[in-house]
């Protein structure tokens, strides 16, 4: 799964820890998530999507295009 | 029972629960040159994952509270420890048999750890 929680984050000049704290995670779990070690479970990524005003499908993509 | 079990403070007194019952047994069984030593160890190793776990990630994830990443890594942890075990004690049990002996502990510890397999799967799949 890609995402592009980085670039959207970068844009609004947060850093990991700041992001983190809106949502109530660690910074560790920002960059899991940008880095593609962790995907986020369906509430946390609903609640990433939404802070950046887009929607899940927007902010994560598939790999190649595949769907499972 | 999640929250509770997410919650560093409830851990906390658990594990001074834990060191605290374990001091005692020894300190009954081999007086408290044994038990003094040991509660020294449970404590610091208390200490070390409590105030540690801030600042490394892996003993985060050891003390398993934390935001839904470290719950889901102590959960594969924890699962991976199981797996392991479960071919551990088997094995060994199976070589005290091979031997003409089998171990009676190991016999009850094997089926403790086959029926709390039992009982858990029953219970996630109910809830999943």
């Amino acid at each position: 799964m890609q995402n592009d929680v980085r670039e959207r984050r970068g844009v609004r000049g947060l850093s990991q820890g700041d992001l983190g704290k809106a949502l109530g995670v660690s910074r560790q779990t920002i960059n899991a998530i940008e880095t593609g070690r962790y995907l986020p479970s369906l509430p946390l990524a609903i609640a990433l999507a939404r802070y950046f005003d887009v929607s899940v499908e927007a902010m994560f993509k598939p790999d190649n295009g595949e769907v499972r | 029972m999640s929250d509770l079990m997410n919650n560093w403070s409830v851990q906390v007194a658990g594990m001074l629960v834990i060191t605290a019952a374990c001091v005692t047994v020894f300190w009954i069984a081999e007086g408290p040159e044994a038990a003094l030593p040991f509660g020294a160890v449970l404590l610091a190793f208390t200490a070390i994952v409590h105030f540690g776990r801030r600042r490394f990630n892996t003993l985060e994830v050891m003390s398993g509270t934390g935001d839904e990443r470290v719950r889901s890594l102590y959960t594969r942890a924890i699962a991976i420890a199981g797996t392991v075990m479960s071919f551990v004690l088997p094995a060994w049990w199976l070589v005290t048999v091979a031997q003409g002996d089998p171990d009676p502990q190991l016999t009850t510890l094997c089926a403790i750890f086959g029926a709390t397999f039992v009982v858990a799967t029953i219970v996630v799949a109910r809830r999943g």
